[in-house]
């Protein structure tokens, strides 16, 4: 066990956000703290990582309370990663991942023989030790949230605490980042905690879960127990989308008030009725209504539609769409 | 954080060799130019040609040339303390309004006629020290407040140019109210130049010089940290207030003290970090603040020497040389920072 709150209630100015919460992490796993914009995640986040004081109750690492620790001693226990975008400083990667030693140098922050031994490894880790000279600046978004990590694993704390690191990063960068964090918590044996919007992502990596629900409630969990015990789709319920139990996905919320009926198989037809919410159709399976659709009558790329005693045949997507549009001003 | 390399050793030799050929240069040339073995005569105490020659070197270019050193020094690392703890390239002490703080401190001082400013007053030297310390740490301390809502380089410059500005008008306002007497007493006090620092104000501007620049100096490591910004710099255990309260104390000891004796000196705080960090390619400040002590030492010495343009009988305002000379750097800056380069 390396972090575990004992009632603790957290907030701003002695207001309760979140009460009672009882809440730990172990060693070598990677838990996501999941919840809507604004419930508390940065308040939590802040709160374990001892900026902001603990309304009541406690958090303790290793068995020690944190406000009993000095700065110093609290950055031996907890390396940090933030969103925010580094503003370009001339300071190379190595410079930067030295940084993470500081709670260890002497008043110069001189680098001893260890130092250079653990900023070396942190940096084969995330796998930056390529361009260990180069400055932060000529890096791309995705390789500085890895130096940052670096920086956070050279501060050789047992547990690391990301506040959504991936918030700048594309879709690849994200992915990355994220495997790259479970790994390390599997190889490094160290407990990471990191907040995210990426629900979808955390559901397939998380080894435990933290979700923060709209009645300001934590709770805790695999992510399949969450999803399975409705929680998820209770939490992200938007009015333009819903998560999707099935898949695991959000999708999005059409407004449907026409209805076609759909008959084929394959991906074809996956695409196909995709394309048909979008178009704002309800979708009835095999059913029978005023308009039909049947793909691949004669190839994968053909549709037929059947409606007003008339058929026509179709070579793509957008094609039936057109066709679709005009039909239905047509009926109305 | 890293190595003192080789390059930097040879650097900083080159550079000292050079502050004091610079130092023997400013004495040696004046209105009247004295031979430059006759200069090093009489600073190691031996007689010289022409009596005359001794005591301008000893009651005006010795001191002058001191405070030249002093100013270059301290007013480069003020720009540098100040651009790390804004995290904002264009910060210095001119630009964010500082020196105006200092200015107001020592106008209060002597015009507004309250019995606390005329003890002060009545300390001679020591006390426009402190009114300009204090009036320029009331300055960046509101600049200071003001950044946390205003982001972004170029807003922060304007903030600072309006409350040194509003500070000017208020020094305007004190003049209004003030006799023509005591009036005169703070413009000449305004004209201050680094030629108008005597023997006795050395004494005061010396240590408390050096003072900042040891405050700067063992601040090193957190400076680092600074450059991160303030979260990651508390994540690594840095006590952020406590730094900032010394960063800010060695920046207005720095800047006020400087400004006291010597009046506002445009861009050499805001240039010369930038020049050194050019030579240097890092923002480690266990590098930095050595680099630009040397390398303030030298360009304010040269200015200095320029504003004396040997061999005429007028000379030009300090000020207006270090401005000709900083602002193209100033612009090189903005240019570079619109490029997304890295800036500090």
């Amino acid at each position: 066990m390396i972090l575990e709150t004992k009632n603790l209630t957290i907030g701003y100015r002695k207001q309760g956000l979140i009460q009672n919460l009882n809440l730990h992490l172990k060693k070598g796993e990677l838990t996501c703290l999941l919840g809507p914009n604004g419930i508390g995640k940065s308040t939590l986040l802040h709160t374990l990582t001892g900026v902001l004081p603990a309304v009541s109750g406690e958090v303790c690492i290793q068995g020690q309370t944190i406000n009993t620790l000095t700065p110093r001693q609290l950055a031996t226990y907890i390396g940090m990663v933030l969103s925010q975008k580094l503003t370009p400083v001339n300071l190379t990667v190595f410079e930067i991942v030295a940084l993470g030693r500081t709670p260890y140098t002497n008043w110069l922050g001189h680098l001893t023989k260890p130092d250079r031994k653990a900023i070396q490894e942190a940096m084969e880790l995330v796998k930056v030790e390529g361009f260990s000279s180069k400055f932060i600046g000529e890096l791309s978004d995705g390789e500085r949230q890895r130096v940052m990590i670096a920086k956070a694993l050279a501060q050789d704390t047992p547990l690391l605490v990301l506040d959504e690191p991936t918030a700048h990063l594309d879709v690849n960068n994200r992915v990355n980042l994220l495997t790259l964090l479970k790994t390390l918590a599997k190889e490094t044996d160290k407990a990471i905690l990191l907040s995210t919007h990426e629900l979808e992502m955390a559901i397939q990596l998380a080894d435990f879960v933290w979700l923060i629900t709209e009645d300001r409630n934590v709770i805790a969990g695999s992510a399949e127990d969450l999803v399975l015990a409705g929680m998820m789709e209770k939490t992200f319920k938007g009015e333009n989308v819903v998560f999707d139990n099935q898949t695991g996905n959000f999708k999005i919320k059409y407004g449907l008030n026409k209805q076609v009926s759909l008959h084929g198989m394959g991906t074809s037809a996956i695409w196909t009725r995709k394309a048909l919410e979008k178009e704002g159709f309800e979708i009835l399976d095999n059913g029978y209504c005023d308009i039909q659709i049947h793909i691949g009558q004669h190839s994968d790329n053909n549709w037929l539609i059947k409606a007003n005693n008339s058929e026509v045949e179709l070579n793509s997507i957008q094609e039936l769409k057109t066709e679709l549009r005009s039909i239905t001003q047509h009926q109305n | 954080m890293t190595f003192i390399r080789s390059k930097y050793l040879m650097f900083y030799i080159i550079a000292s060799a050079l502050v004091i050929i610079l130092f023997l240069l400013d004495i040696r040339y004046g209105t009247v130019n004295i031979p430059l073995d006759q200069v090093v005569k009489s600073l190691i105490g031996q007689p010289l040609e022409k009596e005359s020659w001794g005591f301008i070197i000893t009651e005006f270019r010795l001191p002058k040339a001191l405070t030249a050193v002093l100013v270059g020094s301290g007013l480069s690392v003020a720009g540098l303390l100040m651009q790390t703890l804004f995290r904002n390239p264009l910060a210095g002490p001119f630009v964010l309004g500082i020196s105006n703080g200092a200015s107001l401190g020592v106008a209060l001082l002597i015009m507004s006629g309250n019995t606390l400013f005329n003890m002060l007053y009545q300390l001679g030297n020591w006390g426009i020290v402190i009114a300009a310390v204090l009036g320029s740490t009331a300055v960046l301390a509101m600049v200071l407040l003001l950044s946390v809502k205003v982001k972004d380089n170029v807003s922060l410059l304007i903030v600072g140019l309006m409350v040194g500005s509003a500070t000017g008008a208020v020094v305007s306002v004190l003049q209004f109210f003030s006799d023509a007497e005591i009036i005169q007493a703070y413009l000449i006090w305004t004209f201050g130049s680094l030629a108008g620092v005597s023997w006795e104000q050395l004494q005061v501007l010396t240590p408390i010089v050096f003072l900042g620049i040891l405050l700067a100096f063992i601040s090193q490591k957190q400076l680092n940290t600074f450059l991160l910004g303030e979260q990651y710099a508390r994540g690594l255990g840095i006590s952020i207030k406590k730094y900032r309260i010394i960063v800010i104390i060695a920046t207005c000891l720095l800047a006020g003290s400087i400004t006291a004796f010597c009046g506002p000196v445009a861009f050499i705080g805001l240039a010369i970090p930038h020049i050194a960090r050019a030579v240097f390619q890092t923002a480690n400040h266990s590098v930095l603040i050595p680099s630009v002590i040397l390398i303030g030492s030298v360009v304010t010495l040269i200015c200095d020497m320029i504003a004396q343009m040997p061999g005429e009988q007028t000379t030009l305002p300090i000020n207006a040389v270090t401005a000709l000379l900083g602002a193209p750097v100033v612009i090189s800056v903005v240019i570079r920072s619109r490029m997304m380069k890295t800036s500090i």
